[in-house]
C-alpha cells in the first residue's frame, strides 16, 4: 500500500517536473496568463513599490480585491462546523467576512476537496494544467518546482514591510529555522507555519498495570525494560494467558503515536533526522553508533516476546488494534496520543488508565525530546498577481482576531455559540502561536495554583470546560484532562520547554536534488534493514554494512547537499 | 465405473474450487456487514471477524443523517443513468457500421484502429485533465460521464456479436425497404437484448464504481460520487505526518462501523442489480459462443 503511494507521488512529480518546465515557458510568451509578468517587473523595483506605499500591517484595500484560493475541507468542518453553525458554509462564513470588511479582501475558491492525499493530487494536476489560484498551499517540493519555473512571487520584500508585529513574533519562537524554511536562493518565496517543530515526544505508561504489578513509575530505561518485562510476564491483565505485550510500536517505526523515537532518545540516538555532530556539520541520525545500540536492546526485547511478532507488517491502525484490545502497555508519542489511540483502550476497558510521563534516560545524562523538522506546507503567490502583500495582511488579520489585543477569541476560534467547534477552520490560512497547547496549560496550571478561574479566557478556559465535562461523567472527553490535567503530560511537556530538552532537527530546507531522487528508496532500505535486526533476521554486524550501503546509494551525496544548506544559513 | 469415478473426480474439485473463488469474494463482504452492525468500541479491537460483537445499529442510524453520504449516492446514481445510457447509445451505433465488411463500409479498417488504439494507449493523467478543464467540464456531472463514453472494448463485443448475426436477416429487410437504420434498431438490437444487457451491466458497474475521476476533476466534494466520497473516509492516514489536529479527527473519523456501514451501503445497489442483469450475462455469453 505504503509503496505503491510512493510509487505513485514520485510519477506524478516527475510529471510535474516536466510539466511545469514548459508551461513557464508558455506563460512568459503570453502575456494574458500573466498581465504584469509581462511589463518586466523585477522583485528589485517592485520591493520599492511596496514600500513606498502605505504598508499598514492590516490596511484596507478602497477598492475590493478579489483573491481565488483552492482548500481541502476535512471531516471535522464537514461533520461538525458547518452543521453547528448554522447559515455558514465553506464559501460564506464569519472568517470571509472579516476578511471582506477589514481587510477588502473577497475570497474565491476555485475549488475544494477533502484533506491529505486528495489534496496533494489535485493540487499536483492544477499546478500542471496551469490554471493556478492566486494564493495556494503547496507542499515544500511543489514550491521549489514553482519557484524555479519562475511561477511564484518573491515575498521577501512584502513579509519585511507588512508582517504585523505579533505574526513576527509567532515566527521567532522556534528559531531561525522557521523563517528560512521557504527561502530558496535567499528568498522567501512562500510562508510556512510558525510551528516547525512538535511539542515533545512522551512516554505513555498503563498506570494501572504499573500499580496491580507493584512497580513504581521508571526513572532509567533499564526500569522501561524490566516494566516491558513484567507487562509481558506477569500477566498484568489478570485473564490467566499469557497475551500481553511491553511496547507498541509500527512497521514504519517512527511516528507521532506508537513509533519509537522516545525510545532511541533514551540512548541518545536521534535516528530519521538531520542533526548536528557537535562540529557544526550535519548528519543522518539513522547511520550513527547509537543507533545500533539501542537496536541491540530492542532485538533483546523482540527475542524475550516483548515486541508483538507480527509488528513488521503492522500499520498505525493495526496497532491501535492491540492499544484498544489492551494487550500492550508501553507507547511512546506526542502529547495527543490520548485523544488517539490510547482512548479506545479505555472505551473497551475503564479500568485502563494511560499516563504520560517525560522519556528516561539509559545514563545520567538529560534525555532529549527529538523533534523533526515538520514544514510541510507552504503559502505562496502566483507570479503576477497584483497584491502579494494581500497575503501577508490576511496571516495578520487572522492572528490579530483570534490572539490579538482587538481579536474576540470566542467569536472566531471555538465559540461557545456554537458548541466550540473549531471555527477558525474557515480562514484560509491559519497561523497560530507556537508551543499554544503548552500554553494554554501554563495559564491553566497558573489558575488552579491560584485557586480562581476568573483568568481564563480562550482556548484554556475551554479546555478546563472540557475536563469538568469528563469530570462530570461525560467519557467521550477522556483525553483532556489526560493532556492537560493536573496529573497531564504537559507538565512534562513545560519541562522540556525550560530546560530547552528538545533536539531540533538541524536541517530545515526544502528537498535537496538528491532527496527527490533517492529518499525513498533510502528510506526503505533504512527500515527494512532496522525491522530486520530487530526481529533477529540479521546479525547486528549488518548495520555497519548498511551504514555503508546507505552512504554509497545516495546518502553520502545528501549529506553534502544538507551541509551546503547548512553552511548557508550559518 | 473407472471413467465415472474420474468424473467424479474432476466434479469434487472443480466444487471445491469454486465454493473457494466464492467464499474468498463474500467473506469481506461480511466482515464488513458484521463490523457495520457491532459497537464501535469493540470493533476498535479488531475482534470482529464474521458476526457482530454488542449488537448495534448505531452506525447506520448515524449515516442515515449524513447529508453528505446521500449526497453522493445521488450524484453516482446520476452518473450511472447518464453513463449507461451513453455508453450503450454509442456502442451501438458504433457496433453497426463497423460490423459491416469492407465492401459495404469502405474505410472500416480505418475507423476500427481508431478505436482499437485508444484501447492499448492512454493519454495519461494530466493531459486528460487538461482537455476536461479546456472543455469547461470541470465540476460537472459530463466529467465523468464523457471521458468514458465510448467503452471500446463493449464496441468489440458488440461488433462481433452483430457479425454473428445472418446476413439473411438485413438483406431479408432491405428487400422489404428498411435503410440501415431501421434495420440496425428494428432487426439488430431486438436480437442483440442480452449482449446489450451484459454491456449494460459492465458500463453501470465502471461507472458506479470509479473515484478517482471525481477526486480529481469535482471541484467541491459535494458533487463527489459514492465511491469518491467512500475513499476519502476509507483512506489510512500515515502516523508519521500526523498533526494532534489530526489525531482528534482521527478519534471520530477512525469508527470502523460507521465507515463499514457506509462502505456495504455503497455496494448496496449494484449486490441488488447484478443478479437481474447476471441472468443475461450468462445468456449473451453462451449464445454468443454457441454461434461463434
Amino acid at each position: 500500500m505504503k509503496s505503491t503511494m510512493y510509487t505513485r507521488t514520485i510519477t506524478f512529480l516527475s510529471v510535474l517536473l516536466l510539466s511545469t518546465g514548459v508551461l513557464s515557458a508558455c506563460s512568459s510568451n503570453s502575456p494574458s496568463n500573466s498581465p504584469s509578468n509581462s511589463t518586466g517587473s523585477s522583485p528589485g523595483n517592485k520591493s520599492t513599490e511596496v514600500v513606498s506605499e502605505d504598508t499598514d500591517p492590516l490596511g484596507k484595500y478602497d477598492k475590493a480585491l478579489t483573491i481565488r484560493f483552492a482548500r481541502d475541507v476535512d471531516n471535522d468542518m464537514q461533520d461538525n462546523i458547518i452543521p453547528k453553525t448554522p447559515g455558514e458554509t465553506v464559501e460564506d462564513n464569519r472568517w470571509l467576512k472579516a476578511y471582506s470588511e477589514k481587510l477588502g479582501i473577497d475570497v474565491k475558491y476555485d475549488w475544494t476537496v477533502s484533506v491529505g492525499d486528495a489534496y496533494t493530487q489535485k493540487m499536483n494536476v492544477t499546478l500542471t494544467s496551469g490554471a493556478l489560484p492566486d494564493m495556494l498551499r503547496v507542499t515544500g517540493a511543489q514550491m521549489k518546482q514553482l519557484a524555479e519555473a519562475n511561477m511564484i512571487e518573491d515575498l521577501t520584500p512584502y513579509w519585511d514591510a507588512y508582517a504585523s508585529d505579533l505574526l513576527k513574533e509567532y515566527y521567532q519562537v522556534q528559531g531561525p529555522a522557521v523563517l528560512n524554511a521557504p527561502k530558496i536562493d535567499g528568498k522567501m518565496m512562500g510562508v510556512g507555519t510558525p510551528e516547525v517543530y512538535g511539542d515533545g515526544v512522551y512516554l505513555w505508561l498503563r498506570k494501572d498495570w504499573l500499580e496491580k504489578l507493584g512497580i513504581p513509575a521508571p526513572k532509567t530505561m533499564d526500569d522501561l525494560i524490566a516494566i516491558s518485562e513484567a507487562f509481558t510476564t506477569q500477566d498484568p491483565d489478570g485473564n490467566g494467558k499469557n497475551d500481553t505485550y511491553g511496547l507498541a510500536f509500527t512497521k514504519d517505526l517512527y511516528g507521532g503515536a506508537m513509533g519509537l523515537e522516545g525510545f532511541f532518545a533514551g540512548y541518545h540516538a536521534y535516528p530519521n533526522m538531520w542533526i548536528d555532530d557537535g562540529s557544526g556539520n550535519l548528519v543522518w541520525g539513522s547511520t550513527l553508533p547509537e543507533v545500533k545500540e539501542s537496536l541491540q536492546v530492542l532485538s533483546a526485547m523482540y527475542k524475550a516476546g516483548q515486541i508483538d511478532k507480527e509488528f513488521g507488517v503492522k500499520d498505525g491502525g493495526k496497532v491501535a488494534e492491540t492499544i484498544a484490545a489492551g494487550k500492550v502497555g508501553i507507547d511512546f508519542g506526542a502529547q495527543w496520543n490520548p485523544m488517539y489511540p490510547l482512548i479506545s483502550n479505555y472505551q473497551n476497558d475503564p479500568e485502563a488508565n494511560w499516563e504520560g510521563y517525560s522519556l528516561v534516560s539509559v545514563d545520567g545524562q538529560p534525555v532529549l525530546s527529538p523533534q523533526k523538522f515538520g514544514a510541510t506546507e507552504f503559502w505562496v503567490v502566483k507570479k503576477g498577481f497584483s497584491n502579494p502583500e494581500a497575503l501577508i495582511k490576511m496571516f495578520n488579520l487572522h492572528a490579530e482576531l483570534i490572539w490579538g489585543e482587538t481579536g474576540d477569541f470566542d467569536y472566531y476560534f471555538m465559540p461557545k455559540a456554537n458548541g466550540g467547534v473549531g471555527v477558525w477552520k474557515y480562514s484560509p490560512v491559519q497561523p497560530y502561536p507556537p508551543y499554544k497547547n503548552i500554553t494554554a496549560f501554563r495559564d491553566l496550571e497558573t489558575a488552579r495554583a491560584n485557586n480562581t478561574l476568573d483568568q481564563l479566557t480562550g482556548e484554556p478556559l475551554s479546555i478546563y470546560e472540557n475536563i469538568v465535562a469528563y469530570e462530570n461523567g461525560d467519557t467521550t472527553q477522556w483525553g483532556w484532562p489526560k493532556i492537560y490535567g493536573v496529573d497531564g503530560v504537559f507538565r512534562h511537556g513545560v519541562k522540556y520547554i525550560d530546560n530547552d530538552l528538545l533536539k531540533l532537527e538541524g536541517y530545515a530546507g526544502p528537498p535537496t536534488p538528491t532527496m527527490t531522487e533517492k529518499q525513498s528508496t533510502l528510506k526503505s532500505l533504512e527500515t527494512e534493514m532496522f525491522v530486520k535486526l530487530i526481529m533477529g533476521a540479521a546479525s547486528i554486524d549488518e548495520f555497519d554494512k548498511f551504514v555503508t550501503d546507505w552512504n554509497k546509494l545516495g546518502g553520502a551525496d545528501m549529506t553534502k547537499e544538507v551541509n551546503e544548506w547548512y553552511a548557508s544559513v550559518k | 465405473m473407472r471413467l465415472h469415478k474420474r468424473i467424479d473426480w474432476f466434479v469434487l474439485i472443480n466444487n471445491c474450487f469454486l465454493v473457494l473463488v466464492g467464499l474468498i469474494c463474500l467473506i469481506p463482504m461480511i466482515h464488513i456487514l458484521a463490523v457495520s452492525f457491532s459497537s464501535s468500541a469493540i470493533a476498535a479491537t479488531g475482534s470482529v471477524s464474521l458476526w457482530p460483537k454488542g449488537f448495534t445499529t448505531a452506525a447506520y442510524e448515524f449515516v442515515a443523517q449524513r447529508e453528505a453520504f446521500w449526497k453522493s449516492i445521488l450524484v453516482s446514481l446520476q452518473r450511472v443513468f447518464y453513463g449507461g445510457a451513453i455508453n450503450l447509445l454509442l456502442t451501438i451505433m458504433i457496433a453497426y457500421p463497423l460490423s459491416k465488411e469492407k465492401g459495404e463500409f469502405r474505410f472500416r479498417t480505418f475507423y476500427s484502429w481508431s478505436f482499437f488504439i485508444t484501447m492499448i494507449f492512454g493519454a495519461g493523467l494530466i493531459p486528460t485533465y487538461m482537455v476536461i478543464i479546456q472543455l469547461g467540464l470541470i465540476d460537472t456531472i459530463w466529467a465523468l460521464v464523457l471521458p468514458t463514453a465510448v467503452p471500446v472494448f463493449s464496441v468489440i463485443l458488440m461488433l462481433n456479436f452483430f457479425r454473428m448475426i445472418p446476413k439473411e436477416l438485413s438483406e431479408a429487410a432491405y428487400i422489404d425497404g428498411a435503410g440501415h437504420w431501421t434495420t440496425l434498431w428494428k432487426i439488430y438490437v431486438p436480437v442483440s437484448l442480452p449482449s446489450l444487457a451484459t454491456i449494460l451491466l459492465f458500463s453501470l458497474v465502471t461507472h458506479w464504481n470509479s473515484w478517482f475521476d471525481g477526486l480529481i476533476y469535482m471541484n467541491n466534494p459535494s458533487n463527489y460520487p459514492v465511491q469518491s466520497y467512500i475513499q476519502t473516509i476509507v483512506v489510512q492516514r500515515s502516523f508519521a505526518t500526523m498533526t494532534p489536529e489530526e489525531a482528534k479527527l482521527m478519534a471520530t473519523i477512525s469508527d470502523k462501523t460507521l465507515r463499514s456501514a457506509q462502505i456495504f451501503l455503497g455496494a448496496l445497489p449494484i449486490i441488488c442489480v447484478y443478479p437481474y442483469l447476471q441472468r443475461f450475462l450468462v445468456k449473451g455469453i453462451v449464445v454468443g459462443s454457441v454461434k461463434g
